[in-house]
């Protein structure tokens, strides 16, 4: 049994080697932070059948996956990966070889997202650690790639995850952590609407948002479609991800302000005041408060909040949004609705590229890239 | 197939050694059947047929091994890094070697933030300057990423393998050898 | 894990980043042909800032000389040979004076920028029209030094305070985490 107190926080996690459990709760209330615990890489207790797993910190036992998959490779294919750390423990080929199929020996900057996941995860559980604690590991990949992570996901995982729908369907129990407590609850609560909501969780469907529809603001022909937005207006781009969602967006830039995945990549100025530039803008969108903080250090909902605040600020009638709702919990999820309402409502139109199925509801008009 | 990293380096060592000493023409031609993907064939032959063209109106001809030589070198590494078995890096250079085997592996993302993040400031109309704050911030991140990732991975004691001589790494090197021979041999 | 290989690991990394944004450079403004010649100059912008900011955030022995021999690594797998003299000279003598005063710090940011822009731009400047074979075309003389090393300095010193300045705001934001 793996025992994990993070400090900081009150209540305990146990993982079972036989079961896996998700752990959720809203953006910063300490689901890293527990991973980052169990493994020691933060301060708290980390106990496995009793003993300090610090004191050994035996990473074959316990391992982990982080959200980021571009910065958890060692070589560019997964079969050369394995053979570099073969040389330091023995590895599971087969399995590798088994869990990735035909991609096993595919350059990892050439494939989808879900196998990117899935590739890093494989190498994990290459060298079978007995423990696996995962960092949303279905965060922005779409139905195809969920399952194709959902269904490598041994027992003995701990599942940190912000897509509820997804894991209820895999775990075996689940803890919550609500203002600094972690408590054990049943899996039926993940079921339930109103405990999701209560808690700041994501599992329902955001409401449409009524406005009115104003003159044409873009029309245009591009890559085989007609894209047209009116003011007040929302069109959603779907499809699975590979499907040229942000390709169109891209091929859209100087009609448009578009907000693109990494918000660390579009920041360009020291703090939150200069990168927006407009006071009555952050007032309105709750950013004075934070207008000296560097925007780099803010946590994923605020950092969506500055970029749209900039596009607000900005001379453009059109903002295009990709797959802005990846890293939201149920709380900001709502508060992004809100600001969509904010851009709406300053006689702009949105576009939004997006395969999560919680925001379908707020689209006026769906095209489907697939 | 893979060949290991010594046989690697002899293999780029003959050619490029061919393709300084010589007019560049046999090692550019012996490099072609290693090229897998086909588009680069096509696109170096075209290159080739210009430069010349153009070196021969104006009278410049005598140039024609630089741009045989510039292509031999772009071939080279499109093989090395094809052919070339990265983990036996770390059998030649030991455990030092191993960090330097990952960082080579993210070329391709690093070079992908760069160009994303110029991107986003054409797309915002940003000052040229102003992308060196994002690239930092996103490299500094990501080395800390990257150091916690090969702690979790690479526990455990360093252990060398012994470096295999394969039929495919005495096909390289007898390749290699005979390109060289030619190249001296068949004045072109 | 042992100190040198996280001090390996960063000075890797670090040296293959200066040179994928140079590389990026290069081939954004379709210069390869003349890379020689620009590439000193491109070389002291984002480039050294990365190199500076690594030798800030690795602070520990010898990241320089690591930084300086893997660049020249990767430089030379890239048929810019011209570049890697004045690299691996620069990387000895900042690693020497780091010795003294230490890799972290504005004095020392400051010094890092300076020496390696002045002996690599030099360096490489002589290298890269040797290589061209454009010597007959820009003679390399004392006086054509002279006027350029004063300018290296100057560009070495501002890109020196500007990394330190971003390292600085790093650190405090909490960015960097040690």
């Amino acid at each position: 049994m793996l025992v994990i107190s993070p400090k900081g926080l009150t209540g305990k996690i146990e993982l079972g080697e036989n079961e896996r459990v998700a752990l959720v709760g809203r953006s910063g209330s300490g689901k890293t932070l527990s991973i980052k615990t169990a493994l020691c890489l933060n301060s708290g207790l980390s106990m496995i059948d009793d003993k300090s797993f610090c004191e050994t910190q035996d990473f074959s036992i316990v391992n982990a996956v982080f959200q980021e998959p571009n910065t958890q490779i060692l070589s560019t294919s997964l079969e050369e990966e394995l053979k570099l750390i073969s040389r330091y423990h023995p590895v599971d080929l087969e399995l590798a070889k088994q869990l990735m199929g035909k991609y096993f020996t595919r350059d990892f900057f050439k494939l989808s997202d879900g196998y990117k996941r899935r590739y890093v995860i494989s190498s994990v559980l290459s060298f079978e650690p007995k423990y696996v604690l995962l960092d949303e590991p279905f965060a922005n990949v779409d139905r195809e790639g969920t399952s194709l992570i959902a269904g490598i996901i041994p027992r003995g995982s701990l599942i940190a995850e912000h897509r509820i729908p997804v894991i209820r369907e895999i775990v075996d129990r689940a803890y919550v952590i609500e203002d600094g407590r972690i408590e054990e609850i049943k899996k039926d609560k993940l079921f339930d609407e109103d405990f999701l909501r209560k808690n700041g969780l994501r599992g329902f469907k955001v409401d449409k948002i009524d406005t009115d529809k104003g003159k044409e603001l873009l029309n245009v022909n591009v890559r085989g479609i007609n894209l047209r937005v009116r003011e007040g207006e929302i069109v959603c781009l779907v499809g699975r991800n590979g499907s040229g969602k942000t390709t169109l967006i891209k091929s859209l830039a100087g009609k448009i302000y578009a907000i693109f995945q990494n918000p660390d990549l579009q920041f360009f100025y020291e703090t939150v005041e200069r990168e927006v530039g407009d006071d009555e803008t952050m007032r309105k969108l709750g950013l004075y408060k934070l207008r000296e903080r560097s925007p780099y250090a803010l946590s994923y909902g605020e950092k969506m909040r500055v970029l749209i605040a900039s596009a607000l600020a900005s001379k453009y009638k059109v903002v295009a949004l990709d797959e802005p709702t990846a890293g939201l919990d149920g709380v900001n999820l709502i508060s992004f609705v809100e600001l969509l309402g904010s851009v709406l409502n300053s006689k702009r139109g949105v576009i939004i590229a997006t395969h999560d199925e919680e925001i379908i509801n707020i689209c006026d008009k769906i095209i489907n890239l697939s | 197939m893979r060949v290991n990293f010594v046989t690697g380096i002899f293999f780029v060592s003959a050619l490029t050694a061919a393709g300084i000493l010589t007019t560049a023409v046999i090692p550019f031609l012996a490099t072609i059947p290693l090229i897998r993907r086909k588009i680069i064939i096509i696109v170096e032959i075209a290159i080739i047929s210009i430069s010349l063209l153009i070196l021969y109106y104006t009278s410049r001809f005598y140039f024609y091994p630089y741009s045989f030589r510039g292509l031999l070198y772009v071939n080279l590494y499109f093989i090395a890094s094809e052919y070339i078995d990265k983990a036996s890096i770390v059998d030649v250079l030991g455990e030092a070697g191993v960090p330097i085997a990952v960082a080579l592996s993210y070329y391709p993302y690093l070079t992908s933030i760069v160009r994303d993040v110029v991107f986003y400031s054409r797309a915002r109309k940003k000052n040229v300057f102003r992308v060196t704050l994002p690239i930092i911030v996103q490299l500094v991140k990501s080395v800390q990423d990257i150091w916690i990732t090969y702690n979790l991975k690479l526990f455990g004691n360093f252990r060398k393998d012994k470096i295999k001589i394969t039929s495919s790494e005495i096909v390289l090197l007898l390749y290699g050898f005979a390109t060289l021979c030619l190249s001296f041999l068949l004045k072109v | 894990m042992k100190k040198w290989v996280r001090t390996l690991l960063f000075s890797a990394i670090f040296s293959v980043a200066a040179f994928a944004v140079d590389a990026g450079f290069t081939v954004g403004l379709s210069s390869y042909a003349i890379s020689p010649i620009l590439d000193p100059f491109l070389e002291f912008t984002i480039p050294l800032m990365i190199i500076v900011i690594g030798f800030n955030v690795i602070n520990s022995r010898p990241a320089a000389l690591e930084i300086a021999l893997i660049s020249a690594l990767v430089y030379a797998a890239s048929s810019l040979l011209f570049l890697v003299p004045g690299i691996i000279i620069s990387g000895v003598i900042i690693e020497g004076f780091c010795f003294l005063i230490g890799y972290r710090g504005l004095k020392a940011s400051l010094a890092q920028g300076g020496t390696f822009a002045v002996i690599n731009g030099i360096l490489s400047f002589v290298f890269g029209a040797l290589f061209l074979g454009a010597h007959s075309i820009i003679r390399v003389t004392p006086t054509l030094i002279l006027i350029l090393t004063p300018a290296f300095l100057v560009e070495g010193i501002v890109i020196g305070s500007i990394s330190w300045k971003i390292f600085n705001y790093m650190m405090k934001s909490g960015i960097i985490k040690s």
